[in-house]
């Protein structure tokens, strides 16, 4: 959703407009005094806009200060690092095992991601595209699920797994990174209800085409509704992916005791919780954490708030 | 696409090709290419057995996930809210009695039985919904309304807003924690330049705890500030030009055109904002950690005041090993949000316009 | 055609739910005959999970490496865990899971009433009387926090006991000769040796009385008067023994006199630093600290010339017979009930118990008590020193004990007690008595609750 060269809201329009008559438009200059209230106005909007970003920037600009800093520089009161120790981002991987919680980060992520695309789509076509009674009620129950505390169903379902799958396949899912990804193929309520509010806005005329030519459902996914929804789902897979990356709460009841598997976001809960604590460390590993997530922002910002908006806006 | 079918009746052809790909085989027409009503009502079965296997087909992954990762999950929780259940032994059924702990009802054993931090994590969940949902709604209204003005730069503004909420919680947390630290951090020190400012002790001090998560959440609003600058630029340019004629000054703007159109998108942040605080857990978990003075044992620190709602359960679940108790309070957590969700919901007819843009 | 869709949804969520409640709580079957001694020889690796963070880390996998030259069938997988206070729980979540390790090492006993009562580590007896390994091998004191109830599900390696650290030079500065022995000494000491700034701030602190202080706990408090947590028969009894409010009473006063808001600011800024290079204590910032033995480990280590001393952690006025006598802790190591191979399990926990020279490497290493006589009289002990002195024979006192008291669900009652001391200093309790009743109600409530 670029931001339109649209008139801004609130401001007086200029006279003059389109004549009913073929006459040749003059419009009469804009005085000096609106002119220069209009620069005013503009001057002060961009003034709190400016200081507003400084305020959100300053948070990240300290982490970058300090991740530059000695460890005894970090404790101290010192704002500026003296000297910029740029090693501690190398120090870092040496001290906890960052390369392998990112493969493991980076490995949740991704597979479930595709797992969630795989399996949206087509529920989301079956409550869009296709009529059926019940579907309304259904697609609520969906919803709903939305609603679920994740506490309500976490407990049981760690013992499920423990246990249950554990029994029946003889596969230990405790302290790996299975049930925090496969749950992910089998559907996801928000990507569903954003594909399907998507979905809706295709042309009824292009799926009935693919009929006249004797498709089925597959065929009208293949041909005509994925095609045409490639932004909704790379928003979906993107909301997905950062979510799985940011996910605090499930790798701690899954792979909480598992050194191995575990995700960035629990190993740099940890890195507090360490005896020897280090600040400068700390928000390098959290930099560090960051980047994949700023990169992928930066490349797909357009669709991101397509996406965003899709579902904000029409609630 | 809709009811033809059955509106209709079924005109053999089209009803084939509504339902899939396989024509059915269709029984003999008459010279007139009709057929008799049994035929029809056959065809018109099957064409709506075949879709409806189409629909289970294509809903199937969800209906397994619904099934095996929500609803069995649900149910065994309830089930367990009536036992004490420590997961080394078999669950032992004691009825009410979790839920009598819970509120404070009756006695265990002869003494009076009452969870004693139990109405400190409702309280304290309550407080972070109250202040946070309608702070962040304000916030990123005011941003955004700032953002529709100028005609260049908006993007490079977006960008910058919107970063940080995608920071991960863990990580802003963390950042806070630091830059809020009484004597060492920054925050601190530029306040404590200025005379006649007493600088709080933000997360140490149980009074300034909570108002410290809510400086954290702001720092996370980009999101939403997003989502207003979509719905406020889809407000019809027409409607502001229709009441500038009228002479409005800025404020009937808003309040006449503006503040209608954008109900929805208020509607939404609102629910999602009480959802979400119903379950707040990350922040408050590494904060409480944090402060703790190393023992992480004790979670909420100071004196409780960062024990929410989710982060008491955690400690009944996985550190007290209750699981029986936990279920109760995840109940119970179910409950209230469900109830919240009725209520905007009902109450969101009254002020809510679906204008439905053009 | 909604209908199928139902019937199916709960017949299977039933068929689930049948199995996913048939599957709770699978007790094993009782501790293997000690047969299973790891006579076979046959390759394995055993997978060891401990606590230790850098370098306490390289010590132990330094050490450790003696098991593997005397038993070279057996390979070690050592995984450290950062967060050690959340050790226990996440060793028993895993257990419970079936996703434990072969040997469990803790930091602190304060689980193992649980590990004993819900049959989560192994009952060792069998096979220390089959190995011939007689009562007293280990101290009497470490008897007390490594079985319970008859169940011997730990050994213990090495061990911690407490006592006061004090700066030498500042209490050279303030003018006292002598470390404190009785309460009123120390809260006078305390208050002679603080140093604040002119804003009213706190630059050194005599002695820092929150509980979330480093080390310190209320128990350390009461234990100068001999305070006991549970009674005669088991129940709570922080109102009725007159330890608890005495201690608590002198700790609100020491808060008090520095200002609830000055402390707390002490605290936040250097609470961080425990365990690292800006000790407050190593750093002159804290005059005396409660502390553990393995502080002059750090202090070795990190700040070298600093002139400290050590002492029994003070006793009440009127109690001068409890004089030396403190908290003793130690490290355990136990066999999870999941472990497969239990004989080669056993050598371990064995060898890192009994063996003379891991221990002796280890302790050295560690700057920790040793748990043997043999450990504790060997000639290649470094650590001994006059400082390291106080805490050899604070281990020896027979009336030291362990605190939390071990129960069959764990430590985690002992949370109550803090989080009423938090209110307490902070000055929201208005009537100590009913607030400690409160407390004692509290726990067993929650000990109830969370009984099996």
């Amino acid at each position: 959703m670029a931001t339109t060269a649209a008139s801004t809201p609130g401001a007086p329009r200029p006279a003059g407009s389109a004549p009913a008559t073929g006459r040749r438009i003059t419009r009469r200059p804009t005085p000096a005094r609106v002119r220069f209230r209009r620069l005013l106005v503009s001057v002060g909007n961009h003034s709190v806009l400016v200081g507003v970003s400084i305020i959100f920037m300053v948070p990240i600009v300290f982490m970058i200060l300090t991740a530059l800093m000695t460890d005894r520089q970090a404790l101290s009161t010192q704002l500026w690092p003296h000297p910029f120790v740029w090693s501690n981002f190398i120090t870092v991987f040496q001290s906890i095992d960052l390369a392998r919680y990112t493969w493991n980060t980076f490995v949740y992520a991704g597979l479930s991601t595709l797992g969630v695309v795989i399996s949206c789509v087509p529920v989301a076509y079956a409550f869009s595209r296709i009529t059926w009674r019940g579907r309304n009620l259904v697609f609520l129950l969906v919803l709903s699920t939305l609603m679920l505390p994740n506490q309500v169903v976490s407990v049981p379902l760690y013992v499920i797994w423990a246990r249950t799958f554990h029994d029946l396949t003889g596969i230990q899912f405790i302290g790996t990174l299975k049930p925090l990804i496969i749950p992910n193929w089998f559907g996801d309520a928000f990507s569903i209800f954003l594909l399907r509010q998507f979905f809706m806005t295709i042309p009824k005329e292009l799926c009935d085409s693919v009929r006249v030519d004797g498709g089925g459902h597959w065929q009208i996914l293949r041909r005509v509704v994925i095609p045409l929804s490639k932004p909704a789902i790379m928003a979906v897979a993107l909301f997905q992916f950062i979510y799985a990356w940011n996910d605090f709460y499930n790798p701690l009841v899954y792979v909480g005791e598992s050194p191995t598997a575990q995700t960035l976001s629990l190993a740099l809960s940890n890195f507090r919780g360490m005896h020897h604590v280090q600040w400068n460390l700390t928000m390098a590993a959290t930099l560090i954490f960051m980047i994949p997530v700023v990169v992928i922002f930066f490349l797909a910002q357009r669709v991101f708030i397509e996406g965003v908006t899709l579902t904000g806006v029409k609630g | 696409m809709s009811e033809t079918e059955h509106a209709t009746g079924g005109a053999g052809p089209e009803a084939a090709m509504a339902a899939g790909p396989a024509m059915a085989a269709t029984p003999a027409a008459d010279l007139l290419g009709r057929r008799s009503p049994e035929d029809r009502r056959r065809a018109r079965r099957r064409a709506a057995l075949r879709k409806y296997g189409a629909v289970l087909l294509l809903l199937s992954p969800w209906i397994i996930g619904f099934v095996v990762f929500t609803l069995t999950p649900m149910i065994i929780s309830l089930y367990w809210s009536f036992t004490h259940y420590d997961m080394a032994s078999t669950p032992r059924w004691v009825g009410l009695d979790n839920y009598r702990f819970m509120f404070g009802i009756g006695e265990i054993h002869g003494i009076k039985a009452a969870d004693p931090y139990f109405w400190t994590a409702v309280k304290n969940t309550l407080w972070i919904i109250v202040f946070g949902v309608p702070l962040r709604v304000l916030f990123a209204m005011g941003t955004a309304m700032l953002l529709t003005r100028p005609k260049r730069g908006t993007n490079a503004y977006r960008t910058l807003f919107f970063m940080p909420s995608m920071a991960p919680k863990v990580a802003a947390a963390l950042v806070f924690v630091y830059l809020l630290n009484p004597t060492t951090g920054p925050v601190n020190q530029l306040l404590g330049m200025i005379p006649g400012i007493h600088t709080p002790l933000w997360f140490y001090d149980p009074a300034t705890s909570k108002p410290s998560l809510l400086v954290l959440g702001l720092w996370g609003v980009g999101d939403a500030i997003v989502i207003y600058l979509a719905g406020l630029l889809s407000v019809p340019r027409e409607l502001y030009e229709a009441i500038a004629i009228e002479g409005a000054n800025a404020w009937q703007r808003f309040r006449n055109v503006t503040l209608p159109l954008i109900t929805p998108v208020i509607f939404f942040t609102i629910v999602m904002g009480v959802i979400d605080g119903f379950q707040y857990f990350d922040q408050a978990y590494v904060a409480g950690n944090a402060v703790s003075g190393g023992q992480t044992t004790v979670l909420g620190s100071p004196q409780n005041s960062l024990l929410f709602y989710g982060l008491y359960l955690y400690e009944w679940a996985f550190r007290n090993f209750a699981m029986g108790y936990a279920s109760a309070m995840a109940w119970i957590l179910f409950g209230a949000t469900m109830t919240a969700t009725a209520v905007l919901l009902l109450t969101s007819r009254r002020w809510v316009h679906y204008g439905g843009g053009s | 055609m909604r209908r199928p869709l139902l019937v199916i949804a709960v017949v299977a969520a039933l068929g689930i739910l049948v199995l996913a409640a048939g599957c709770g709580g699978s007790t094993s079957s009782s501790s293997p005959t000690p047969a299973a001694s790891g006579t076979d020889k046959t390759p394995v690796t055993l997978t060891v999970w401990h606590p230790w963070t850098n370098p306490e880390k390289k010590v132990f996998e330094t050490a450790i490496q003696g098991f593997t030259q005397k038993y070279p069938w057996i390979k070690l997988k050592v995984v450290g865990f950062p967060d050690s206070s959340t050790f226990d729980q996440q060793l028993i979540k895993a257990i419970n899971a079936g996703n434990g390790p072969d040997v469990a090492i803790s930091f602190a006993p304060d689980y193992v009433g649980q590990y004993a009562a819900d049959g989560l580590l192994l009952d060792l007896q069998p096979y220390l009387t089959q190995d011939n390994i007689p009562a007293d091998e280990f101290a009497a004191a470490a008897r007390t926090y490594t079985s319970f109830k008859g169940k011997q599900v730990v050994l213990p390696v090495l061990a911690d006991s407490y006592g006061l650290y004090y700066n030498k030079d500042l209490m050279a500065k303030a003018g006292i000769t002598a470390p404190p022995k009785t309460m009123s000494e120390l809260m006078a000491d305390a208050k002679k040796l603080t140093v604040r700034n002119p804003d009213g701030s706190i630059k050194i602190a005599g002695f820092v009385p929150l509980e979330a202080w480093e080390e310190l706990d209320p128990t350390d408090l009461a234990r100068a008067w001999d305070g006991k947590y549970f009674d005669a028969q088991g129940q709570p009894q922080l109102s009725r023994d007159p330890a608890w409010a005495n201690a608590l009473t002198w700790q609100k006063q020491l808060v008090d006199w520095y200002g609830y808001d000055n402390i707390l600011k002490f605290f936040s800024t250097y609470t961080a630093s425990e365990f690292d290079a800006n000790n407050a204590f190593q750093n002159g910032k804290v005059a005396m600290v409660f502390d553990g033995e393995w502080r002059t480990a750090f202090v070795k280590r990190y700040t070298p010339k600093l002139n400290y001393g050590t002492a029994p952690f003070p006793a009440a006025d009127t109690m001068p017979q409890v004089y030396g006598v403190g908290r003793v802790s130690g490290t355990v190591a136990g066999i999870p009930r999941t472990a497969p191979h239990v004989g080669d399990s056993w050598l371990l926990v064995k060898y890192m118990a009994t063996d003379t020279d891991f221990l002796v490497t280890l302790a050295n290493g560690l700057g920790n008590v040793p748990t043997t006589k043999a450990a504790a009289t060997s000639p290649d002990l470094t650590i001994m020193s006059p400082q390291f002195k106080t805490f050899i024979d604070v281990w020896n006192n027979p009336q030291s004990s362990y605190s939390p008291p071990l129960t069959a669900s764990g430590a985690g009652y002992a949370t109550l007690l803090l989080q009423f001391d938090d209110k307490w200093v902070a000055g929201k309790v208005p009537d100590l008595h009913l607030g400690l009743q409160q407390v004692d109600q509290q726990i067993s409530n929650q000990l109830n609750l969370v009984a099996p």
